[in-house]
């Protein structure tokens, strides 16, 4: 059974392009009758439930070629793996860097300065430069834009995959932003190198929090602040009280006091670490940290986490909707029903290709008829003698009038009794079965000895045309009279 | 009368009975034949709509003894009210007699309540022999139209006209090979009058040619979106190959470069099939004795005049959209640049487009971050090709759109597609479609929006330039 879950969207943007793809041999109006049928029965108008719907209801009755599921599988899962991977690197580095910042060995505090600096000050950094990556290019920062993508560990994590993967598919490039082609794919790739490193990121600080706790709860911490800068207590004060403003109100006892702040302060040049006396006093800046580390490390993380999920979640819709197959499905499902043609089958007649003979001899006395007025009565000798090497005995006309005055005609050819009988017929024509009744008509009076030549003559009596003297010989060699001939006069 | 509109199509063999069923129901698989016979039977061809039957039509066999039908039925006669009885009652007494296969079955649905479209050969005389068929069909007492039908260059339509005016209420040219869509409506409409006592009927046929017109524009929209996705991949593509250390790169270059272009040829070639289905086409062929034009290789210089833009249109175009771009700049400083942005805009735009490169797309050479290199073919960077493209396919789709399914030869072009086909688009529009390629190139492709906008100018341009008048 097929899974519509929503968070096999990325899955099925890989799987419906490319079943579509394929799909693209069966004829239209298949296709047209049959994603017409299955949205009849779809609710909703969002396209992508349509879709997804769709994709529901046709995989039940053709699945997806093995190497496009089994490729978008693969890729789904290394999607998977590769998140997986950048959680396990970020909580490493964020517990490694907690376990470095926070290192006491019972002589020197741990620097509260150096502790804000990486935890705080440097994530702030990286947050911005992250915040420049998540812009729309903007002309300018196009460079810069680049240059930190590239640096990005998303983007890195993907150009590895793809590297390692060695995978040949285009679709492949989906992952790595520099590699992937078009805007929707472009999109696709550059959110989702950022919920990576937002994974990343977010991982880092949950494993820096939690390290920071596990040693302030398990050791005994000591803190201080030690720093280069011409700083006074004062200063580092009022700077403390601007960062815990954030939390002033809703935690007091994180905003390090004044005497705190007077009372840490070390300097390395001293013969020795601060004394024992102010050791209490030395652990008072914990709640500080923790807190700064989750205004600034762990609140705005999981905020641009959440931002670059939910773009990445548009993105993918839009990889999905974008594709132009996908989008001349969703037409032909809203495709107005119109159906032209016949259910019925065409069972239309087919004929030998076989050609008349020529009459074999060529001169003589003839009588002639002409058949529905395909020439007037006073051409017929002229046009005999120019034509043909006949001379006509009698001419007469039938197939004008009714049955009975062909009937006449054919008692008055029998009296002739004729060697030969031309019938001039209207080359323009079809001949019908009209025709051939008279022509039946005739053989049984004149005997089968006599040679009945039919001459197809051109409009404005001229010579018939090649196309049709060819339907007349084939229709006359179909009467299959032995004794019937058709001649041309060209 | 039926239900629904049905109208049977009758006449003398081979005059272009079912070239006229296979132009309205457009369906090119209606066996036409210049053997007379070859129709056997009676075949109704639905248009259907949310499956609701809007008309019908039946192809019929053609007369084969019209003569004896006629006598037999004046032998029966009763008088003129009983005329269409002793019709039904010729088909109910020679049912399985081969001698009248042909009229029981033209006459069937007829008797069934079918209006009657009798057609003529107008290229050819008139011949009394016809007046048989004419008065059989008088007899039914059904409504009656007259087609004459233009099978050849000759012109009888008057001599015609004079004939049927006597049998039939209305008289109408239609040449079954050379109809446009629009005639086609033309004669739908022509029905409705034929239709006119039955009210029902009439509302049928006046919504089947409204949904015909609105499934028309649909065709051409969808086809519209099948040149701009050929359009949008040829733009965006490119040919990549490892380049190993000492390689020959120019030797790569010139074997990707033409694996490009063998890729963008059958990317044309998908395309034309792809609109030539959405019209019902699918056994057109474009035979190169014939249309030539559209066979000429899409690389050739041949193609390139006749279907790019000149060089003065491109520098114009080219100007016109640079002179686009500067004036935005212009106006986001509020014209304090004094229109230079859109002077030097012009100037770049149409020197860029004048000397733009003619070859087919830049090589380079690219490192990977993890080691090694690729030699990259693209993508397209010739200013002209596009053009050529988007050319190339107008024509195609204007040929496919007004050919209709009773021709059985390949289609064949006519002199006036001229040079520089593509520079007949409007020269407004043109400057949309050079921002179009000119943000494929850029961006390896266009976004949802920016596709819808360039399907909107290509159907455009598909009106700026045809149908061609008749």
């Amino acid at each position: 059974m097929h899974d519509a879950r929503p968070g096999s969207l990325f899955h099925e943007a890989l799987e419906i392009p490319a079943w579509l793809e394929a799909d693209g041999t069966r004829s239209l109006t298949d296709r047209l009758e049959r994603d017409r049928s299955i949205a009849a029965t779809l609710p909703g108008s969002d396209p992508i439930a349509r879709v997804r719907h769709w994709w529901l209801a046709v995989r039940r009755d053709t699945p997806p070629a093995a190497p496009d599921a089994e490729f978008a599988a693969n890729l789904s899962r290394a999607r998977g793996i590769i998140t997986f991977l950048m959680l396990l690197i970020g909580a490493l580095a964020g517990a490694g860097t907690a376990a470095a910042v926070f290192r006491y060995d019972g002589t020197w505090p741990v620097n509260v300065v150096t502790v804000l600096a990486v935890l705080a000050v440097l994530q702030l950094v990286l947050i911005a430069l992250t915040l420049i990556l998540m812009l729309p290019k903007v002309p300018g920062l196009g460079a810069l834009q680049s240059l930190l993508s590239g640096l990005n560990p998303g983007a890195l994590a993907a150009a590895l995959y793809r590297r390692v993967a060695g995978r040949k598919d285009e679709r492949s490039r989906l992952l790595v932003w520099h590699e992937a082609r078009g805007p929707a794919a472009g999109r696709f790739a550059r959110w989702q190198m950022l919920t990576w490193s937002q994974c990343a990121a977010v991982s880092f600080n949950v494993a820096a929090l939690v390290c920071a706790l596990v040693l302030i709860a398990f050791t005994d911490l000591a803190f201080g602040w030690s720093t280069t800068l011409r700083l006074d207590d004062a200063d580092v004060y009022r700077l403390a009280r601007l960062l815990a403003a954030p939390w002033r109100e809703l935690w007091p006892a994180a905003v390090p006091s004044a005497e705190l702040i007077e009372h840490s302060r070390f300097f390395r040049l001293a013969a020795s670490p601060p004394s024992a006396v102010a050791a209490s006093e030395l652990t008072g800046w914990w709640p500080f940290l923790l807190a700064a580390l989750l205004t600034y490390g762990l609140l705005p993380r999981c905020c641009l986490l959440l931002l670059a999920s939910i773009r990445l979640r548009a993105a993918t819709r839009n990889l999905l909707l974008d594709d132009p197959r996908v989008r001349a499905l969703l037409d032909r499902m809203s495709a107005a029903d119109v159906h032209l043609g016949s259910d019925v089958k065409e069972t239309a007649a087919v004929f030998p290709d076989v050609d008349a003979r020529p009459a074999p001899a060529m001169s003589g006395d003839a009588a002639v008829v002409v058949w529905s007025g395909a020439l007037p009565l006073g051409e017929v000798h002229r046009w005999t003698a120019e034509h043909l090497r006949w001379r006509v005995t009698e001419a007469m006309a039938a197939g004008n009038r009714t049955i009975a005055a062909d009937a006449a005609v054919v008692e008055r050819i029998a009296g002739l009794q004729p060697e030969a009988l031309i019938v001039y017929v209207r080359g323009w024509e079809a001949p019908l079965l009209d025709l051939q009744d008279f022509i039946q008509a005739l053989r049984a009076k004149v005997g089968s000895q006599c040679s009945l030549i039919l001459v197809p003559v051109g409009a404005n009596g001229d010579v018939s045309s090649e196309s049709q003297r060819s339907i007349w010989s084939r229709w006359t060699a179909r009467v299959g009279d032995p004794a019937l001939y058709m001649e041309t006069g060209a | 009368m039926s239900v629904h509109p049905t109208f049977a199509i009758v006449g003398h063999p081979n005059k272009g009975k079912s070239s006229i069923v296979a132009t309205l129901a457009e369906d090119e698989t209606v066996v036409v034949s210049p053997d007379p016979g070859t129709t056997r039977h009676a075949r109704g061809f639905q248009m259907q709509s949310d499956g609701r039957v809007l008309y019908e039509l039946v192809d019929t066999p053609g007369f084969q003894r019209p003569r004896a039908l006629l006598e037999w039925l004046q032998a029966h006669e009763r008088g003129a009210s009983e005329r269409p009885a002793v019709v039904r009652e010729f088909v109910a007494s020679h049912e399985g007699d081969a001698r009248f296969q042909d009229e029981c079955e033209l006459l069937r649905p007829i008797l069934a309540g079918a209006g009657i479209l009798y057609v003529v050969d107008g290229a050819h005389p008139y011949g009394a022999e016809y007046e048989a068929e004419m008065e059989i069909l008088r007899w039914t007492g059904q409504p009656r139209m007259a087609l004459i039908n233009m099978i050849g260059p000759g012109d009888h339509v008057a001599e015609w006209r004079r004939a049927l005016n006597q049998y039939f209420s209305i008289v109408r040219v239609f040449d079954a090979l050379r109809a446009d869509f629009s005639k086609r409506l033309e004669l739908l409409r022509a029905f409705r009058e034929l239709a006119e006592a039955d009210q029902s009927w009439a509302r049928s046929l006046e919504q089947a040619v409204d949904i015909l017109q609105r499934d028309r524009d649909a065709r051409q929209r969808r086809a519209a979106a099948e040149i701009a996705d050929l359009l949008i991949e040829v733009l965006s593509d490119s040919e990549s190959a490892p380049c190993p250390e000492g390689a020959d790169q120019v030797q790569l270059g010139q074997e990707l470069t033409e694996r490009l272009r063998k890729r963008i040829r059958q990317r044309e070639h998908a395309a034309r099939r792809a609109v030539q289905e959405l019209y019902r086409h699918t056994a057109l062929r474009l035979q190169s004795s014939e249309f030539e034009l559209l066979t000429e290789d899409l690389f050739s210089e041949r193609s390139f005049s006749m279907f790019g833009l000149s060089n003065t249109q491109l520098s114009m175009t080219g100007a016109a959209t640079g002179a686009l771009t500067g004036g935005a700049i212009d106006a986001a400083v509020g014209g304090a640049s004094l229109l230079l942005g859109a002077g030097i805009g012009a100037i770049v735009g149409g020197l860029g487009a004048m000397l733009g490169s003619n070859r087919l797309a830049k090589v380079r050479l690219m490192g990977s971050a993890l080691g090694g290199h690729r030699l990259i073919v693209g993508p397209i960077s010739a200013v002209n090709l596009p053009w050529v493209i988007l050319g190339r396919a107008l024509l195609h789709h204007r040929l496919v759109a007004e050919t209709n399914h009773a021709r059985r030869e390949s289609l064949v072009l006519d002199a006036g597609a001229g040079e520089h086909f593509a520079g007949s688009i409007e020269a407004s529009r043109r400057r949309h479609f050079t921002s179009a390629f000119q943000l494929i190139r850029e961006q390896h492709g266009l976004s949802g929006p920016q596709r819808d906008d360039l399907i909107l100018w290509i159907v455009a341009a598909m009106k700026d330039l045809g149908p061609r008048s008749p």
